[in-house]
């Protein structure tokens, strides 16, 4: 056979047949892991060559390094620039040069310095741009904004936190940019009715219109409303509209698929009411931190016949509130009662028995519900896909089987801080399609539950055992062997762990997080086995793993080069082990309280080796004991230092934590 | 099988090393540069189709799998069906050495069959994913044509002037 091939191809590498169009698709299915097309370039010049000619996304670690990496990749139609902290216009002038028709959306929203000058020589130029995140630019001015209003294909503008900006700015924005669909104001308090105003008259084309916290009223409302296509409204924290100006509303908006009017207090059902009624397409609602859900609230939005979505966070909801909402002749997919004040089992039972096309609900927090309230959600919602449920404290042990039994389409269970048992576990394993499980504070569970649970649910990709100190390496190995795709997994403070368990989680080889907190047991050893096998680790948390030593973090500096965040209080790592952390370029985020064998000299020179650095957590003494004009260098290089007096606190007996954690809220 | 009691015709494909294959005129469709030609042709159904850029053991692997695909549709879709075809498709890549799998995608490109081209490039990704420069090189049976000077600025570009995350991702 092999003899044949050599006869046909004439004894060439039939890959070299191979078209740039077929490499582009092999290259498309690496996006796991971002390593993957760095190597491919490095395999040899035409490799290079095809890859930067495929590269559409980039995220510079410098401005220093816009220059050449531009030059690199002359396709770019995304650049994020959240990783540069300092872009002057300077800058923005090469960007501007460098990618005039390729560029579609550049992201600033980390970044300072830049000017108006440099927007508008973006603006002009790249005549592609049709989306551009200014977020967080505090010092921007309506000079900035004029700029802006240059970039006439501009589809999407964010702006929020842009506190400087006034109507005169956002109505430039509005006559140059006609084309703008998505628009973000939260929090740009310098803006009004005026500017608002201008926006809904001018750009027609408006899809998403997020005007949280803004000091608006009625009168631009009325021009917001007539928007054709508007789709998406955000209202969060609209302080001045409240029922009366709503009542003078004459126009409803047809187009409206979802309102959020979270933290409006303001606003009650009579002004609900007139701020829905036209907009018969609405389909979510979210009345977050509002005024309470009573029945007449409930029954103003009885009338929305594709409603598919509610979201009651935090209000207090009345007996008749729920029972109207369980009156309406249609289900809902989505509800969320999240901490909401006035959830007993009747009302509860009342709305859950009559929507049987919930999807997702959320009872976070609902400490008033009861078996009764769980036996009529799983007999009545089985197609839940995702069912929140911490802190239900007065639900017994046995009603969690009722859960495993009923509703086997669960992907995402937050059983967090409550009382289910092994058998509960049992119940649950037979939701095959289980992707999230939250068992933190669930302190009756032990291997057993988690032997089931690897049986049963092989999709599983997160899972949260923070404090359930009955779990042993036996638990974790059946986790590991069972969910080979886990990407996330957290055992913080369960003291059996060893470092077996970490030897088993070295073959789930999509693992990105990984938090074992107060893990005494486990050492350098089973680190390493992390850091060898799990090449996609981005979050690393070992706090007061005190058996964790230099000898573990060689191997991560070797092998995790993946790793953004890593939090290594109260471990035995010294000068050594942090400076050889170094070699990590896309370390960002390092926490580093408590580590006896850190000197100051020492932390001087891993702080300055580790060039990506964004924030640091560390002890305030060290502030002192360095020179001042070394954290100026780091914070003018883009880090930020947070600075910790905590004194270190002596770990309590699980039970005695959780009991104080229950103490009657005053 | 399919239980359409259907004259089946066949359709003579040659090889590059002179091979003919006889297919039934429906796997001969699956290869879109096949159908494509019968369309713009109809009356050339008779002739033989010279495949110039495909051996025969390239060949005799499509129509296997597309045999099998076309056995898969026929019949209802349900979850163990897509099981199934997972298993099949595993299996088909599993055996076959790095050469093979390349033969296959100049084969499955040049035939333009979508599904299977899909699945080798998935099947590639997979064996070069998470592996160092030097196992893509042997894979894709390359030389290093870098200086070492030239080896190093790059590696030093790639790890500390960006990030190479995709939008997906974040």
């Amino acid at each position: 056979m092999k003899k044949q091939k050599k006869e046909c191809f004439g004894g060439f590498n039939p890959f070299d047949l191979l078209s740039e169009e077929i490499i582009f698709m092999i290259l498309d299915l690496l996006h796991r892991n971002p390593l993957d097309k760095k190597s491919f370039s490095l395999v040899c010049k035409s490799f290079y060559a095809t890859e930067s000619k495929h590269r559409r996304t980039l995220k510079p670690l410098r401005q220093e390094h816009l220059p050449a990496i531009l030059c690199r990749y002359p396709n770019i139609t995304h650049l994020d620039l959240t990783l540069c902290s300092r872009v002057t216009d300077a800058s923005l002038s090469i960007i501007s040069n460098a990618c005039t028709s390729t560029l579609r959306s550049v992201d600033f929203s980390r970044s300072r310095l830049f000017s108006t000058s440099g927007l508008l020589g973006l603006a002009l130029n790249c005549k592609n741009l049709v989306e551009i995140d200014l977020s967080n630019g505090t010092e921007l001015k309506d000079s900035a904004m004029a700029a802006v209003a240059e970039a006439k294909n501009l589809e999407k503008l964010w702006l929020a936190r842009c506190k400087s900006i006034t109507d005169l700015g956002v109505g430039c924005v509005a006559v140059g940019c006609r084309k703008l669909r998505f628009v973000c104001l939260k929090w740009c308090l310098g803006v009004g009715d005026l500017g608002v105003g201008l926006i809904a008259v001018k750009c027609k084309q408006i899809l998403y219109l997020d005007l949280s916290y803004l000091p608006i009223t009625n009168k631009c409302l009325s021009s917001v409303l007539k928007l054709q296509h508007l789709e998406d409204l955000v209202m969060e924290g609209c302080f001045g509209i409240d029922d009366d100006s709503l009542a003078v509303l004459k126009h409803g908006c047809k187009s409206l698929k979802s309102l959020d009017v979270s933290t409006c207090q303001n606003i009650t059902d009579s002004g609900l009411s007139s701020l829905i009624s036209g907009a018969e397409g609405l389909q979510q609602l979210t009345l977050a931190h509002g005024s309470p859900v009573t029945s007449s609230l409930a029954d103003c939005l009885k009338k929305l016949s594709l409603l598919q979505s509610v979201k009651l966070d935090g209000c207090l909801i009345t007996y008749d509130g729920l029972k109207t909402i369980g009156n309406w002749c249609l289900s809902l997919r989505e509800l969320s009662l999240s901490k909401c004040l006035g959830v007993t089992d009747e009302g509860l039972s009342s709305v859950v028995t009559k929507h049987k096309d919930l999807r997702k609900l959320d009872i976070t927090c609902c400490r008033k519900i009861t078996d009764v309230s769980v036996a009529h959600i799983t007999n009545s919602c089985n197609f839940l896909s995702s069912l929140r449920m911490e802190s239900c404290t007065l639900v017994s042990r046995k009603a969690f089987g009722l859960i495993g039994q009923q509703c086997h389409l669960l992907e995402e269970l937050d059983l967090t801080d409550n009382e289910i048992d092994d058998e509960g576990l049992k119940s649950i394993s037979r939701c095959s399609k289980l992707s999230n499980l939250k068992l933190g504070i669930c302190l009756n569970i032990t291997d057993e539950g988690l032997i089931h649970i690897g049986r049963g649910c092989s999709k599983l990709i997160e899972l949260d055992l923070y404090r359930c100190a009955e779990i042993t390496d036996l638990g974790i190995l059946a986790i590991a062997q069972g969910c080979p795709g886990l990407e996330m997994i957290n055992i913080a403070y369960c003291k059996d762990i060893t470092d077996r368990s970490l030897l088993s989680l070295s073959k789930c080889s999509c693992l990105k997080t990984f938090e074992s907190r107060g893990c005494s047991r486990i050492t350098s050893l089973g680190l390493t086995a992390i850091a060898v096998g799990c090449k996609e680790l981005s979050k690393l948390d070992i706090k007061k793993c005190h058996n964790i030593d230099d000898a573990g973090m060689l191997p991560l500096a070797h092998f995790s080069q993946n790793l953004r965040q890593i939090n290594l209080s109260h471990s035995s790592v010294t000068d050594v082990g942090l400076l050889s952390l170094a070699s990590i370029s896309c370390l960002q985020n390092i926490t580093i309280l408590h580590l006896k064998g850190l000197t100051p000299s020492g932390l001087a020179a891993a702080l300055l080796a580790c060039a990506g650095l964004r924030k640091v957590k560390l002890q305030a003494a060290f502030r002192w004991l360095l020179p001042h004009r070394l954290f100026e260098h780091l914070e003018a290089r883009g880090c930020m230092f947070q600075w910790r007096d905590k004194v270190l606190q002596v770990e309590l007996d699980p039970k005695c934590w959780k009991l104080q954690l229950e103490d009657p809220m005053p | 099988m399919s239980m359409a009691a259907v004259e089946t015709k066949k359709i003579t494909l040659r090889t590059a090393d002179n091979h003919e294959f006889e297919v039934e005129e429906a796997i001969a469709m699956e290869f879109s540069t096949i159908k494509t030609f019968f369309d713009e042709n109809p009356d050339a159904s008779e002739d033989t189709i010279p495949l110039p850029n495909v051996t025969s053991k390239c060949l005799s692997a499509i129509i296997e799998y597309c045999k099998s695909h076309l056995a898969f549709r026929a019949r209802e879709t349900s979850s163990s069906i897509d099981e199934q075809v997972r298993t099949y498709d595993e299996e088909f890549v599993k055996a076959r050495d790095n050469e093979s799998l390349k033969e296959l995608i100049l084969a499955a490109n040049y035939l333009n069959i979508k599904a299977l081209l899909d699945m080798l490039n998935q099947a590639v990704a997979d064996r070069i994913k998470n592996k160092s420069v030097e196992y893509v090189r042997r894979f894709f049976g390359l030389e290093n044509d870098y200086t070492p000077e030239e080896e190093a600025a790059i590696r030093a570009e790639n790890e500390w002037a960006f990030e190479g995350v995709d939008p997906d991702d974040d």
